[in-house]
């Protein structure tokens, strides 16, 4: 292996970081559905401090990535949107966290 | 800011926001000041109306809370430890009848036994209220609950060591409770407002 070559495989979990959860938004709203098994919008909506639009921009992402799977229904007649992560989410949560503690652990001290 | 992401406390948390509407604080408070008021007026015995109040609490607490908090399902190792919390809860209540009934039992009779808790006036019965209360603290991981069950044991000693008049034991500690449920209270609307139908309703979807 050349040491361009060998560099590359250095840099290559950076590279890898998944970059759908690198974001400090959906990594809070990961954080938080990966320590409960479902929660709905209003939850996130008040542990993350998001804005309505904020949130509902980010759940797409992550809905779109099938990390989140979203669930309408009607509770008493009020709408709520259920959320849970999806297996693939779940997983893909714990390779960004082994990620990055890797990456981390891996830096010199200064 | 060295400070690290842990998973269980960010579950804690949420878990902890649940409880800090103040509705137990303010439930605790009516349930002292109606034991205060029953004792003032001699009518001790009607303290099963204010065990009825529970259920109503526990119905009250829950739609409140999630209304303004959202709904959320915790993770099953959350739901298993509230299972043995209200387990280890059950035998505390269950040996705290027995106290109870020991207790009652020593007003009627000369023995020796008898006599010694009988000199201790009311202090068995706070002693017995702040232990389920404290209970409650640990078990459920509401902290304040376990400063209150200190509050209720110095009061209960100080009330019999200077011997004050008793409804005071029942009603110092329920206006203090009251007023921190309802600061609690006041707070926690102002931080969670209750929100329009179609905020809650979630994701907007383009097109």
């Amino acid at each position: 292996m050349g040491s361009n070559e060998k560099d590359k495989a250095d840099l290559q979990p950076i590279a890898d970081i998944d970059r759908v959860i690198h974001e400090p938004a959906r990594f809070m709203i990961m954080a938080y559905l990966y320590v409960v098994e479902s929660a709905d919008f209003l939850f996130l909506m008040r542990q993350t401090d998001l804005t309505r639009g904020n949130l509902s921009s980010h759940l797409s992402k992550l809905e779109e990535a099938a990390y989140v799977q979203v669930k309408k229904e009607f509770v008493d007649r009020i709408p709520r949107t259920l959320l849970r992560l999806t297996s693939k989410g779940r997983k893909a949560f714990r390779a960004y966290r082994q990620n990055m503690k890797q990456v981390l652990d891996d830096l010199p001290e200064k | 800011m060295e400070q690290k992401v842990n998973l269980e406390k960010i579950e804690l948390k949420a878990y902890l926001t649940y409880h800090q509407d103040g509705l137990w604080d303010i439930f605790l408070g009516i349930f002292f000041l109606g034991m205060g008021i029953l004792m003032f007026f001699n009518t001790f015995y009607l303290m099963g109306g204010l065990v009825a109040l529970v259920p109503v609490a526990i119905i009250i607490k829950k739609s409140f809370a999630t209304r303004r908090l959202g709904y959320v399902k915790f993770a099953p190792k959350r739901k298993a430890q509230e299972k043995k919390s209200t387990a280890k809860l059950t035998i505390i209540l269950s040996l705290t009848m027995v106290m109870g009934l020991i207790n009652f039992m020593a007003f009627s009779g000369k023995a020796e036994w008898q006599t010694w808790i009988r000199n201790l006036g009311i202090i068995p019965f706070g002693f017995v209220l702040s232990l389920v209360l404290g209970a409650v603290g640990l078990l459920f991981e509401i902290k304040r609950f376990v400063v209150y069950a200190g509050l209720i044991l110095a009061v209960f000693i100080a009330g019999h060591l200077t011997n004050t008049y008793p409804p005071t034991y029942f009603i110092l500690p329920g206006i203090i409770f009251l007023i921190v449920g309802l600061i609690m209270l006041i707070r926690f609307l102002h931080k969670y407002p209750r929100l329009k139908k179609e905020v809650t309703g979630g994701i907007q979807r383009k097109g």
